[in-house]
């Protein structure tokens, strides 16, 4: 018993130094790449600040006390020690980068999280409905609906949902996110109420087809025969037996679509009008503003390697056969 | 039945919006079609020439009798947020926009309107009968932070905007100043080099903004002498200025103005159709104007403004060096039917690079009418009878992206085949502005009285021309008004003939506001959104 769990506690310190390196380096490796890639397009920040009466001489002096003449690795040491010692650097707006990617992500986590929360809500009870009832009229009809609403963009679902409900019937604000932000809570709240349905709704279409098929698979797996044969009706089956192992695949297309709306929210944020991180990130794109795109390449590669993490994490929990493998 | 029509109507035209305004891969607050067709609506990227569609001004004129003072802070929406606060530092459009008269102020100031110089900080001014010498007498105006200004101020900062250390974007608009002197706290005395019929116009542009001597970090203080003071930013939301109740002048009507940034056109009218705003600076998407025009709760203004879309040859590289090919695209391009359908027929048809509000304004859109077989004739007579090819950069913002399927189908009309690259803003700043690798593009030209730059043959089209190089030297040193109006027509009569460029249409100001609203310009002939006049009423 002993000797068992003290390797058991190794595997486990291995395997999270093993994750930590993976993570570090892909840090590393993302804010590289970022860095490179940004520098490769046409157009400096010298050019964007002076414009179309910008002389030549004044250009290569801004650059020069911009420091974007110099070379780019030289240009990625100072700016990785910076981050190192915590400091984001500025902005060309002048604000401090780090403080403002905390105050995007005030308006893009809530939006993501409460949206991934609504589509589990709703995809998990509708798309395991949708599996039992296959090949009979009510899965049909649920899987029609999870069909429709993976076909319809969320964009367009956006704009409908702001013409009638914020428009037409005036319930709710179309976005407009309080510039005070939390502070005034009520109209913050409101004000993501349509953005959160429509991510929601969105993504919950397609969470419930991932939920439905591995829902479908479980209930020919011959576990669930085995379960039934000993006397379980099914809904007793899928509970002690079935959705654990159903899980699985929905997990993980839960923490792909949650890393991917970090910026893909990007689109709902605009339609609803929120300052969020998406926004901030197109902002420093087109001002070819270096330092603030790559403090945000960090932050969300930082957040999508997390959600990986947590990911495999949760794998082991559901799963205790890979808890053995490890 | 008619309302569900237009209903539809609509929602087909916020479609097109919202999918052109999610495209990805484009610049940041840039919005633009998947392949550049068709799609409304646009913001500029970036923030220079094409920042253009947002300007709006106020007026002096407009009048606001009647309308009491109140502490109604006005919520003005925009698309095109200021990527900076210094507008010494950046050429952004969208930073006068808000500070410019709102807080800082300049000598002389630009009516909105009419774009006529009025005195602001200066009470009043001399110019000596060479035209060299400019004496400003001063008006007693406080900085926001209680300091008084005084003239040395005014020296302090216009040394500051000439010398090229500091990297002012407008700087060369200083270069024909040759010295400023203030005798005493209320003289300046600012002697030319050569005399400039516009050099004191331009004071009355950011480059003539007069700031408390020794101000330092302008991204992130301000210190004005306006009747607003700055009071916070937003980043990404908004921009709030707050009434100075210590104004030197008539105090502002309002109690303050919260500029806010809605990067999609059609949001932005959703907020002003559920009242989360008063006003829209600059309408982005024409066509959707219809939605306000038969509601009594708003009023829609159009006016002009100095945006001229040009339509940019290389002049300096085949084909376009040769004047009958460029003389071809003039007359196979339909400006009306353009403008009908890029911009939902608001916009002034040009003939040349000046804005009715010009004094040497000459109507020349008769000079090349619209007429394909003339075109067709042209093309043949420079060797093209078979045709030709060309490549056209467009930038993101709307009127652009818009124009540029329209442009390119018309010119296939007499056999030029376009090939159309929608290029970034920044792309655009150094392929086509500054490496001058292109054959044809468009942008709008926002600055005020910005003619010269085709006196210019470095500059991006190409246009190298003795005599109106001369010409505009002349009308510029001429120091009397008539002999410089009379120059310029013919630098803008010659122009034309020789098809420098083209000029699609000139920018509206389409201002959409909360009835009740009032004392805003119609016009926007200056880089100012000034509130300085504004009032609400009921």
């Amino acid at each position: 018993m002993r000797p068992y769990l003290r390797w058991g506690a190794l595997s486990v310190t291995l395997y999270l130094l093993r994750r930590l390196g993976i993570f570090l380096l892909s840090l590393v490796v993302a804010s590289i790449l970022a860095f490179v890639l940004l520098s490769l397009l046409p157009g400096d920040q010298a050019q964007t600040m002076l414009g179309v009466n910008a002389d030549p001489e004044a250009l290569a002096q801004l650059r020069e006390e911009l420091g974007t003449n110099r070379p780019i690795l030289t240009q990625y040491t100072d700016w990785i020690g910076g981050v190192i010692r915590g400091d984001f650097g500025l902005s060309r707006s002048d604000a401090s980068i780090g403080s403002e990617i905390v105050r995007r992500l005030q308006v893009t986590l809530p939006l993501v999280i409460s949206g991934m929360t609504l589509a589990t809500i709703i995809a998990v009870p509708l798309g395991t409905l949708a599996a039992m009832y296959n090949r009979r009229l009510p899965g049909t009809v649920l899987s029609v609906a999870s069909q429709v609403g993976i076909a319809i963009p969320a964009f367009w679902m956006g704009i409908m949902l702001v013409t009638w409900i914020a428009v037409r019937w005036g319930l709710l604000p179309a976005g407009n996110f309080p510039t005070a932000g939390w502070a005034e809570t009520a109209s913050a709240v409101r004000s993501l109420i349509l953005p959160v349905t429509v991510l929601g709704l969105a993504q919950g279409a397609v969470l419930m087809r991932y939920v439905r098929s591995a829902v479908l698979e479980v209930l020919n797996a011959d576990f669930v025969r085995t379960a039934r044969a000993k006397g379980m009706t099914l809904g007793q089956a899928m509970r002690r037996h079935g959705l654990r192992n159903a899980a699985i695949p929905v997990v993980t297309v839960l923490g792909l679509q949650l890393a991917t709306l970090l910026i893909g929210a990007v689109v709902i944020e605009q339609v609803f009008s929120l300052p969020g991180l998406g926004r901030l990130l197109l902002d420093g794109v087109g001002n070819r503003d270096i330092p603030q795109v790559q403090g945000i390449v960090l932050v969300i590669t930082g957040l999508v390697l997390f959600i990986n993490f947590v990911v495999d994490v949760l794998y082991r929990a559901i799963d205790p056969r890979l808890r053995a493998s490890a | 039945m008619n309302m569900w029509r237009r209903v539809g109507v609509l929602l087909t035209v916020l479609c097109t919006v919202a999918i052109t305004a999610c495209g990805p891969g484009e610049s940041p607050t840039t919005t633009t079609g998947p392949d550049g067709t068709g799609a409304p609506a646009t913001t500029a990227g970036g923030d220079a020439p094409e920042a253009p569609t947002t300007t709006v001004a106020a007026t002096t004129e407009t009048t606001t009798e009647g309308a009491a003072a109140s502490d109604t802070v006005v919520r003005v929406g925009a698309t095109l947020e200021p990527v900076s606060l210094d507008l010494t530092a950046e050429s952004g459009a969208a930073i006068p926009q808000v500070l410019l008269y709102n807080v800082y102020e300049t000598l002389v100031k630009i009516n909105v309107d009419t774009a006529e110089i009025e005195p602001l900080l200066a009470e009043s001014w001399d110019v000596s009968d060479d035209g060299l010498t400019y004496t400003f007498t001063l008006d007693e105006a406080t900085f926001h932070d209680g300091s008084p200004l005084v003239a040395s101020d005014v020296k302090w900062s216009f040394e500051r905007a000439k010398d090229p250390a500091n990297n002012n974007p407008f700087g060369s608009m200083m270069e024909v100043v040759d010295t400023v002197e203030a005798p005493d706290d209320r003289t300046v005395v600012v002697t030319l080099s050569q005399p400039s019929s516009s050099w004191l116009f331009n004071m009355g542009s950011q480059v003539g903004v007069v700031l408390k001597e020794g101000a330092t970090d302008l991204a992130s203080s301000v210190n004005g002498t306006g009747p607003f003071t700055f009071t916070e930013w937003n980043r990404g939301s908004s921009i709030v200025l707050t009434r100075n109740d210590d104004y030197w002048g008539e105090p502002a009507k309002i109690g303050g103005v919260e500029f806010v940034y809605v990067t999609d056109p059609n949001q932005l009218n959703n907020q002003l159709l559920t009242e989360q705003l008063d006003l829209i600076s600059n309408v982005q998407a024409p066509q959707l104007l219809e939605a306000f025009e038969a509601d009594d709760r708003f009023v829609v203004s159009t006016g002009e403004t100095n945006g001229e879309v040009v339509l940019s040859f290389n002049n300096a590289r085949p084909p376009f060096d040769d004047v009958r090919v460029r003389q071809a695209v003039r007359h196979a391009i339909d400006k009306e039917a353009l403008v009908n359908t890029v911009w939902a027929g608001y916009g002034t048809l040009i003939g040349s690079m000046v804005p009715p509000g010009d004094p040497w304004f000459e109507d020349r859109t008769g000079d090349f009418p619209y007429d394909p077989d003339r075109a067709r004739d042209l093309l043949a007579e420079a060797g093209y009878e078979d045709g030709l090819s060309i490549t056209f950069d467009v930038p993101p913002p709307g009127y652009a992206r818009q124009a540029a399927p329209f442009v390119a189908a018309q010119l296939n009309e007499v056999g030029i085949d376009v090939e159309q690259n929608n290029i970034e803003f920044p792309q655009w700043l150094e392929k086509v502005f500054t490496n001058k690798n292109f054959d044809m593009s468009v942008v709008a030209h926002v600055e005020p009285r910005d003619m010269g730059q085709y006196g210019n043959s470095d500059y991006y089209w190409g246009y190298d021309d003795a005599e109106v190089q001369g010409w505009l030297e002349e009308a510029d040193t001429a120091t009397d008004p008539e002999t410089t109006n009379d120059l310029l027509k013919q630098v803008a009569a010659k122009i034309s003939e020789d098809a420098a460029t083209d000029w699609l249409f000139l920018l509206p100001s389409l201002i959409v506001s909360r009835e009740g609203i009032t004392g805003f310009p119609v016009n926007a002939y200056a880089l100012s959104f000034d509130m300085t006049n504004v009032a609400v009423s009921g």
